[in-house]
């Protein structure tokens, strides 16, 4: 007998006590998803032999992982529930990840925290994917999964100074209406029209690599706005500012708002990304702009000049270096 | 005493000198040949795209002047089996810092050069409003690279036999080392812990960690 109907079975068995006595579209649902886990383990067959549980973390591994996996497991929930709140657990199931298998050797070097830090990767990547449609689609399914480098808020900066946007430099000034435009949250039909002068749109549309056709030629080369538009229009425009400056944007409405800012984000999926990040943040978003315009204007890659520190330390070891050659007293 | 050893140095490498020299003196000026009017929406663009290909080649001439710089201090007395310093009236402490004061007056010169070419490459070039040129500390951080590429160089190049020998059974056992702390499971490999003091950020080779940009923002 197959292993996936038995398993399915028991699932099922085991689910019909509470059946009763609970909403039934909503068991209906938990149930989909732990159907969904078991089948999976189950396609998994001999390589996975245990299953860690850490709050909404599962872990589908072998025994011989669980000592490295399930400490590990407990750490990534726990970063989740600083990072989403203590709601996230109400929410819906996440997926089993699965890590190794009973074949799997445990790497000599492995990591604990790294190994803490990708499930949590997982988990929040997992998490941001079940938020609505509206969410998803502005932030491009590119997910502040892990907080900004300092070198993604250089990008950020880089983008904001080189891209030919209409509002980038007045956001790098501060206006919180430009940083809006720039971030996509002025709800405009016209996209293309609000962020890029016509002048551009032949270089922009080169730029975009869409595939070519004979008739491009009115844009590539006599330079006309509206065929370069109808060009531009075949696919998402390049924005201003990458995907990277929305992320910032939503970790810095998640810091501003503290605990249960997620929760108030994804609340109500129906209203606009500027009103949901004004009620994650508990701030107005002018305000929210207002922060994130200064963060990216502090983030201005190092000058080529040396610092005063760095030239002491580098003529210092050039005189520890040069004293110990002079040291040596043999000409060969 | 100086002039004599500088010029016994530029005879050395006066033909890698004035190549380097060269490349410093049209490195900037080619970065932005090309540069686009400020009335253009995507000269910022191009400006920061040229600034950034062209930032690799700084480093490179740095370090290529230190070695031809330390390689020509030390090769007259090579060849002559130091015979010509013996005979000097000074001490080896003494003359070895006029060798380094030489080869390091060069050096300066081609830093100098390239501070030049990039003052005038940066001047002939109408920047669009948030970016901003670095002639000045692009030429001091290729002097302070250079110095300290050229200071290493210099002493690993004027070795003796005994003290070479010495060095290279360091960097063996050190290796040894490391793939004994490798397999023994630990978590600290001298090996490892060694590679990051020499690229890390105090090591006197930091100079050459950072962004070589002439424009940027």
């Amino acid at each position: 007998m197959s292993r996936i109907p038995a398993i399915v079975a028991c699932a099922l068995l085991a689910s019909v006590a509470s059946l009763e006595a609970q909403d039934s579209a909503a068991i209906l649902a938990r149930m989909e998803v732990r159907l969904d886990s078991l089948r999976r383990l189950a396609v998994a067959g001999d390589s996975t032999t245990d299953t860690v549980v850490a709050g909404g973390i599962r872990i589908a591994t072998s025994a011989a992982l669980r000592p490295v996996v399930a400490p590990a497991a407990a750490e990534a929930w726990r970063g989740v529930l600083s990072r989403f709140g203590p709601d996230i657990a109400g929410q819906r199931a996440l997926p089993v990840q699965q890590f190794g298998g009973s074949q799997t050797v445990i790497p000599r070097h492995l990591d604990g925290q790294e190994l803490a830090t990708a499930f949590e990767a997982a988990a929040a990547r997992a998490i941001w994917e079940q938020q609505d449609t509206l969410l998803v689609r502005w932030l491009q399914h590119s997910f502040p999964i892990a907080p900004l480098s300092s070198q993604t808020r250089e990008d950020v900066l880089e983008d904001l100074v080189r891209m030919p946007a209409a509002a980038n430099s007045a956001c790098l000034a501060g206006s919180p209406g430009a940083c809006a435009s720039v971030l996509g949250l002025n709800p405009r039909m016209d996209l293309l029209a609000e962020w890029y002068p016509p002048a551009t749109w032949p270089r922009l549309a080169q730029l975009a690599d869409r595939s070519r056709s004979p008739g491009d030629d009115r844009c590539y080369g006599q330079k006309e706005p509206d065929a370069c538009r109808s060009i531009l229009l075949t696919g998402p425009i390049p924005p201003p500012v990458r995907i990277a400056g929305r992320q910032y944007l939503v970790q810095l409405a998640l810091e501003a708002g503290g605990p249960g800012a997620f929760g108030r984000l994804t609340a109500d999926s129906a209203a606009s990304i500027r009103h949901r990040l004004e009620a994650a943040a508990g701030i107005t978003v002018d305000s929210l702009l207002g922060a994130w315009a200064q963060a990216v204007r502090a983030s201005r890659p190092e000058r080529p000049a040396p610092t005063a520190w760095m030239t002491l330390l580098v003529l210092g070891w050039c005189a520890v270096v040069l004293a110990m050659s002079m040291a040596e007293g043999r000409w060969r | 005493m100086f002039r004599a050893v500088l010029s016994s140095q530029w005879r050395e490498s006066r033909l890698a000198v004035v190549l380097l020299a060269g490349l410093a003196l049209a490195f900037p000026l080619l970065s932005l040949r090309g540069a686009s009017s400020a009335s253009d929406p995507w000269s910022a663009w191009d400006l920061l795209r040229a600034s950034t290909a062209w930032s690799v080649s700084y480093p490179i001439v740095a370090l290529a002047a230190a070695l031809a710089l330390a390689a020509g201090a030390w090769l007259p007395d090579r060849r002559g089996r130091h015979v010509y310093a013996l005979t000097l009236p000074v001490s080896r402490s003494r003359y070895l810092l006029l060798r380094f004061a030489a080869g390091l007056l060069l050096l300066l010169g081609i830093g100098a050069v390239l501070g030049v070419s990039a003052s005038v490459a940066a001047a002939r070039t109408t920047l669009p409003p948030l970016l901003h040129a670095y002639p000045l500390g692009l030429a001091l951080r290729f002097c302070l690279a250079g110095v300290a590429a050229y200071t290493l160089l210099f002493s690993l190049i004027g070795l003796t036999p005994r003290a070479a020998r010495l060095i290279v059974a360091a960097i063996l056992i050190l290796i040894i080392l490391g793939v004994a702390a490798d397999l023994l499971n630990l978590k600290w490999n001298p090996l490892v812990a060694m590679l990051d003091a020499v690229f890390g950020p105090y090591s006197p080779l930091t100079a050459f960690r950072a962004r070589w940009m002439l424009i940027d923002v």
